[in-house]
C-alpha cells in the first residue's frame, strides 16, 4: 500500500466532503437541489459536463481497451466529439428553452403527462443505474489494488460516498465535485503525457517503435496499433457499437440534466463547446500517448505489475495507473490513482442525482402526488432514492466484477440510445409524435435492449456462466434503436390515422 | 429540422460522415485505414484526429456566429 496514494485519496475525499458541506447549506429549494437554481455559468457548466462525462471508462477503460484491442478503440474515443456535436447543434437551445428539472419535462410539453412520465422515468432510471454499476466496478478495482482491501468493501465505500454527496449537497455539490474532478483530470493527464513522453525522450517514433516490438514479443499476429481488427467487429457490430455510444451519450439523463443548470441558451451552447474541448484534449492524450505507452511499458512486463496468476495486477482496467507508476514513480502513481478515484466519484454523484430526480420529480411528485407534493416531501423522496440506489449498485458492482469498464459503458449507453434518445429527439423535432407512440416505443426500446443484453455474451456467458450466448452480438444498441424508432413512428402514424378516421 | 442554421446542418453532416467512415472502415477497409499517408501517420490515425479536432473548430465557430447574431 502506497502512503502517497492513501494521502492523495484522503485529500480528494476531504475536499469533496467539504464541498458537499458548504453546498448543503445553500440548498434550500427543489430548484436548488435538482439544478442548482439554474445559476451555474457556461464555462463552469462545461467543465462540470466534462467532469460528468469523463468516467471510469474514459481514463481506465479506454487505456485498457487500447492495451488489449489497439486501433479499434477509436470507436469509443470518437463517439464523444460526435455526441457533443449533436448536443450543440441539435439540442442545447431546445433543452434550455423547454427543460425544467429533468429531460422528461420536455416530453410532457407535447405528450400526455402521466403515462410519459412513468415510462420515461423508468427508462432514465434503468440507463442511469447501469451506468452507475460500471463506475462502481472501476472504483472497486481501483481501491482494491491501491489499498489491498477486499473488492466488496471497496464497492461499499464508494456507494456510501456517492449517497452522501447527493443526499446532502444536491446539484450544487455535484457540480463543484465535477468541476474539481475535471480540473484534476486535465492536470493529471497533462502531467502523465509529459512524463510519458519524457520517458521516451520526447520522441513519438521511439514510443511507437517500442510498442510495436512489445506487441511482436507478445506474439500478436497484427500490429494492433494501426491495423483495425482488435475487437473483431463485423459491419453491424461496428455500427451498433458506434451508434450506441453516440446516441447513448446524447440520451444520458445525467448529461441532459446539466443543461438545465445554466441561465440561458447561450450559456448552454458555451457549456457544450467547453465540455467538448476538454474531452477531446483528454481523449487524444489517452489514445495517442497513454494507451500506446501501456503497450510499450506493460506488455510482457516485470513481475511487480503482475498478480499471482500472471495477469495485470487489478485487471487490465488498471493499466493507466500502472503507466503512471512506471513513468512517474510512487508519488505520481498515488496522484493519478486519486485522480481516477475523483473521476469516478464525480460521475456517480451526477448519475445518482439524475436517478433520484427521475423517481422524486417524475414519479413521486408528478405521477403519484399529481403535482400536490410539497418541496420537502419531494426532497425527502429524492434522498431516500439515493440511499436505495446506493444499495442496489453494490449488488450490481459485485455481479459484474472484472469486466472491462469501457465495454460495460457501451451496454449502459445502449439503454439510453434506444429509449431516452428517440423519445427526446422525436418529441423535439416531429410534430406527429403521439403519446401512444412514445409509450409503446419506449417500452419496446427498453425491453429489446435488456433482453438482447441478457442473452448476449456479457451476461449470458460472463455473468450467468453459460457456454454460448443466445444472441451472438455483444452490441445490442442498433437493433434496439431500430425497434424503438420503428415502433414510435409506426404507432404514432397509426394513432393519427385512427384519430382522423374518428 | 427547420430551426437549424445552414452552418449547423453542414457541421452535423460533416462530423457524422467522418464517424460513419470510421464505423464502416474498421470492418470493411482495414488495410486502407492502416496505409501510411506521411511521417508514418496512417489514414486511420488521420481520421481519428479529424473526428476530434474538426468538431471543436466547428463548435467554437458556431458559437461565435450565434453570439454575433444575438448582438
Amino acid at each position: 500500500m502506497s502512503i502517497v496514494a492513501v494521502t492523495c485519496f484522503v485529500i480528494v475525499i476531504l475536499i469533496t466532503l467539504i464541498i458537499t458541506f458548504f453546498a448543503a447549506r445553500q440548498t434550500q429549494s427543489a430548484a436548488d437541489f435538482y439544478v442548482a437554481g439554474g445559476r451555474i455559468g457556461g464555462t463552469q457548466n462545461g467543465l462540470a459536463i466534462a467532469g460528468d462525462f469523463m468516467s471510469a471508462a474514459t481514463l481506465l477503460g479506454t487505456t485498457a481497451m487500447i492495451f488489449t484491442s489497439g486501433y479499434d478503440t477509436a470507436i469509443y474515443v470518437s463517439s464523444a466529439p460526435i455526441a457533443f456535436t449533436i448536443f450543440l447543434f441539435l439540442m442545447t437551445d431546445k433543452l434550455r428553452e423547454l427543460g425544467h428539472f429533468t429531460f422528461v419535462d420536455i416530453l410532457v410539453i407535447k405528450l400526455d403527462e402521466r403515462p410519459i412520465r412513468i415510462v420515461a422515468a423508468i427508462t432514465a432510471l434503468v440507463s442511469a443505474l447501469m451506468y452507475l454499476m460500471v463506475q462502481i466496478v472501476g472504483a472497486g478495482a481501483l481501491i482494491q489494488i491501491l489499498f489491498n482491501i477486499d473488492y466488496t468493501f471497496a464497492v461499499i465505500l464508494v456507494s456510501v460516498l456517492m449517497v452522501t454527496y447527493v443526499s446532502l449537497g444536491g446539484m450544487l455539490a455535484t457540480t463543484w465535485v465535477q468541476i474539481t474532478k475535471a480540473i484534476l483530470l486535465l492536470g493529471g493527464i497533462t502531467m502523465l503525457a509529459i512524463l510519458t513522453m519524457a520517458h521516451f525522450g520526447f520522441d513519438f517514433e521511439a514510443l511507437y517503435s517500442s510498442a510495436r516490438s512489445k506487441n511482436e514479443l507478445a506474439g500478436a499476429t497484427l500490429d494492433r496499433l494501426v491495423i483495425p481488427g482488435g475487437l473483431g467487429l463485423d459491419t453491424l457490430a461496428s455500427l451498433s457499437l458506434g451508434f450506441g455510444l453516440v446516441f447513448g451519450l446524447v440520451g444520458s439523463p445525467h448529461l441532459l440534466m446539466r443543461f438545465f443548470t445554466v441561465p440561458d441558451a447561450r450559456a448552454a451552447r458555451t457549456s457544450a463547446a467547453v465540455a467538448m474541448t476538454a474531452v477531446v484534449y483528454v481523449n487524444l492524450i489517452i489514445y495517442f500517448i497513454v494507451g500506446v505507452a501501456a503497450i510499450s511499458l506493460l506488455l510482457k512486463l516485470e513481475p511487480e505489475f503482475l498478480d499471482a496468476t500472471g495477469q495485470i495486477a487489478g485487471g487490465t482496467n488498471m493499466v493507466a495507473v500502472h503507466v503512471a507508476r512506471v513513468v512517474g514513480g510512487d508519488v505520481f502513481y498515488g496522484i493519478m490513482a486519486a485522480v481516477a478515484f475523483a473521476t469516478i466519484l464525480a460521475v456517480v454523484a451526477g448519475l445518482t442525482l439524475a436517478s433520484a430526480s427521475a423517481v422524486s420529480h417524475d414519479l413521486y411528485a408528478s405521477v403519484i402526488k399529481k403535482g400536490q407534493a410539497t418541496e420537502q416531501d419531494e426532497l425527502r423522496v429524492s434522498r431516500l432514492t439515493a440511499i436505495v440506489l446506493g444499495v442496489v449498485v453494490i449488488f450490481l458492482g459485485l455481479a459484474f466484477e472484472g469486466q472491462n469498464v469501457a465495454y460495460l459503458v457501451s451496454l449502459a449507453l445502449a439503454v439510453a440510445a434506444s429509449t431516452n434518445f428517440p423519445l427526446l429527439i422525436l418529441s423535439m423535432y416531429w410534430s406527429g409524435f403521439t403519446t401512444k407512440g412514445a409509450v409503446i416505443g419506449g417500452i419496446v426500446g427498453l425491453v429489446t435492449t435488456l433482453v438482447l443484453m441478457v442473452l448476449g455474451p456479457a451476461v449470458w456467458v460472463g455473468v450467468l456462466g453459460n457456454a454460448e450466448p443466445i444472441f451472438p452480438s455483444g452490441y445490442p444498441a442498433l437493433y434496439a434503436m431500430v425497434a424503438a424508432f420503428a415502433t414510435m413512428i409506426g404507432v404514432s402514424l397509426l394513432d393519427r390515422q385512427v384519430a382522423t378516421a374518428r | 429540422m427547420g430551426e437549424l442554421t445552414a452552418f449547423a446542418k453542414i457541421a452535423l453532416a460533416a462530423c457524422f460522415t467522418m464517424f460513419l467512415a470510421l464505423l464502416f472502415g474498421i470492418p470493411l477497409f482495414p488495410n486502407v485505414l492502416a496505409t501510411p499517408v506521411f511521417l508514418g501517420i496512417t489514414w486511420g490515425y488521420l481520421l481519428v484526429i479529424g473526428i476530434h479536432l474538426i468538431p471543436v473548430v466547428l463548435a467554437w465557430t458556431y458559437i461565435r456566429q450565434r453570439n454575433e447574431e444575438q448582438k
